[in-house]
């Protein structure tokens, strides 16, 4: 055997020379491999996901580099991070992310003892009271299978550990509370900076608060505060604007929605009388349409903002969300 | 830091080594056994051994209520694979029926249990898949162990186990306790995607246990030759592809995963163009001779 152990390590060998020889020229273009990126921003900052990297934007302007460390579009566990990100983030001053979200980004900060800025404690001080909210709206539906809706959040409360809302975003006022974390977390790491940072920080966090006033003031007045959507993403904005939420599935997109709960989410429509089934840009849409058909009602779409197209932003995509919640829920 | 001595490059780097090396050696059992799907389907199974654990944590109230996790995903696919293995030496059913009932079964099962325990599907999902790109020094010493075990009974015992893949009736006639050896096979699978798919993935250690065996059967006769070459390719596809996502932004595991099938069609068509050339050399020489005799005739 000491032949084979002989011949496979140095193949490898050879093939790890080979690798770097042909890549080294390259390895300069490749802006997510080389931390060199920095030389004229004060900062390197890596994100996880879409929201915390517009906050990163907003605050660090031309004196961070930003860099993201999941592609967006692809689904949070189908991800595997590359080596190249993981070497970059030994570099990277502090990473943005949310702990528990996605899978790969804990395993990549757990491995490179990365500086972190984590906004879990926001999806911890938030979603009891989320599903809390979820719950009265629940019940606010009286319904012939009220029991059937009493063991569901029983269940949600036995193991809100597992299944706590991370979609925090969707309140405009907890991004703000982020965005004096990351204000905080700038500064530290830069202060001579400090000043810049906290003013386009303050910025932010006033478009933030107009935003919140925006949403406050557009659903003052609806005809219905009834939310049909198609996974259950929006929890935080259902209690910042006292709406009640009624997802297809619960806050786990792959989840197959069961036929007993599409018929009781028909019901609820009819009952109601809403005339919108919200859905988001990134799930299959079929079960909302074929349910939306069923009840005679609108498809419309409040998208969760996990990530964004090019030349979007949070605050032109909340705003689309807004008319969207408006025109939906009839409001004045 | 330069990249040999980045610790984190050392890390991928050892892991790529071992788990190249040794996952073909499980690989060419399966792939002569004709079960290469074991590997996909035992991540299934293992699924519906972490739902299970963590409902059973949260049952027995435990404070951590996913401690039993990672025991639930071995012990179920442990089951699974003794399971299998027993149906099939009994002749209930094809091994391959097996497989695909006790896989569905894993993921049916594994959604069901998931949804009953109050879990998504993305944390459970963080349980079982892991990347090259972030393994940590526990993961590194789990894959030496594993690397071992691997090493000492699947070259160890080769003698023995490939009596018993590749004939079991002349296996049995000459003593060889058979169904002990059959189990082995089975247990040493299990264990080796379970704990290496939470170090690099499913799909890496599965592909990596069947392509190397495919490619290296295409140039290789005997059974120790092909098991040697498919470690030898092993470690260079792991290698390899862990050197190119080094530098380029691409996902590893699929990286390695698709190298190993371009080197397999590589190898495949070399070797279909070469025996159709000696075919035709075969064939000409053939006629050349019809042609002597006739012409003596």
């Amino acid at each position: 055997m000491n032949l084979t152990r002989t011949m496979a390590v140095t193949g490898a060998i050879g093939t790890l020379l080979l690798a770097g020889c042909s890549t080294d020229a390259t390895s300069g273009s490749d802006t997510a491999a080389s931390g060199d990126a920095s030389s004229a921003a004060a900062l390197t900052v890596g994100t996880a996901f879409y929201p915390l990297q517009f906050v990163a934007e907003r605050v660090g302007g031309d004196d961070v580099t930003i860099e993201t460390l999941i592609s967006p579009g692809v689904e949070p566990h189908d991800s595997e991070i590359s080596p190249a990100t993981v070497r970059a983030m030994q570099t990277m001053d502090t990473v943005l992310y949310l702990s528990d979200f996605q899978p790969a980004i804990d395993a990549a900060v757990e491995t490179t003892e990365v500086r972190t800025l984590d906004a879990h404690h926001i999806v911890d001080e938030n979603s009891e009271a989320v599903a809390i909210h979820a719950e009265e709206a629940h019940e606010g539906h009286d319904h012939a299978e009220d029991d059937h809706d009493h063991e569901d959040a029983e269940d949600h409360d036995g193991h809100d550990h597992g299944s706590a809302d991370p979609h925090f975003w969707q309140d405009p006022t907890l991004l703000a509370e982020y965005t004096t974390d990351v204000i905080a977390e700038f500064s530290e790491l830069d202060p001579d900076n400090a000043a810049a940072y906290e003013e386009r920080g303050q910025e932010l966090i006033t478009d933030l608060n107009d935003l919140d006033t925006a949403f406050t003031e557009g659903l003052a007045t609806c005809e219905r505060r009834d939310l049909y959507v198609g996974h259950e993403a929006f929890g935080y904005m259902a209690l910042a604007y006292d709406l009640a939420q009624e997802g297809l599935s619960g806050i786990d997109p792959e989840a197959e929605p069961s036929p007993a709960r599409v018929r009781e989410v028909r019901d609820l429509v009819l009952e109601t009388g809403a005339t919108t089934i919200f859905t988001d840009s990134e799930v299959s849409a079929s079960v909302a349409d074929s349910l939306a058909e069923d009840a005679g009602v609108e498809v419309a779409v409040l998208d969760p903002l996990e990530s964004v197209v090019d030349g979007d932003d949070y605050l032109g995509v909340m705003n689309r969300n807004l008319e969207a919640l408006r025109t939906g829920l009839a409001c004045s | 830091m330069s990249l040999l001595t980045d610790p984190i490059v050392q890390r991928m780097l050892l892991v790529a080594i071992m788990v190249g090396a040794t996952a073909p050696i499980v690989g060419t059992y399966l792939v002569h056994r004709r079960m290469a799907l074991l590997g996909d389907g035992i991540g299934h199974v293992a699924l519906a051994g972490v739902a299970a654990g963590w409902l059973a944590g949260s049952w027995a109230g435990l404070a951590q209520k996913d401690a039993l996790a990672i025991p639930g995903a071995i012990v179920f696919a442990i089951t699974g694979a003794v399971v299998i293995e027993r149906m099939r030496a009994r002749g209930i059913a094809a091994a391959d029926v097996i497989m695909a009932i006790m896989f569905y079964g894993g993921i049916a099962s594994g959604v069901l249990l998931i949804s009953m325990a109050g879990g998504s599907n993305a944390n459970l999902m963080g349980y079982l898949f892991g990347s090259i790109s972030t393994v940590s020094w526990d993961d590194v010493w789990v894959t030496v162990i594993m690397a071992v075990i691997i090493l000492v009974i699947g070259l160890g015992l080769r003698p023995a186990l490939f009596a018993v893949t590749h004939d079991q009736e002349f296996a049995f006639s000459t003593g060889l306790p058979v169904g002990a050896l059959n189990m082995v096979v089975a247990v040493l699978s299990a264990v080796t995607i379970t704990a290496s798919m939470r170090v690099v993935g499913v799909l890496l250690v599965s592909g990596l246990m069947i392509l190397p065996v495919a490619i290296s059967q295409l140039i290789t006769r005997s059974f120790s030759k092909t098991m040697t070459f498919a470690m030898v390719i092993g470690v260079v596809l792991c290698v390899t592809g862990v050197g190119i996502t080094l530098f380029h932004n691409l996902q590893p595991g699929a990286l390695i995963v698709v190298l190993g099938v371009l080197l397999y069609v590589v190898v495949a068509s070399g070797v279909a163009l070469l025996k159709k050339h000696r075919h035709r050399r075969d064939s000409a020489a053939l006629r050349a001779d019809l042609r002597d005799q006739e012409a003596s005739a």
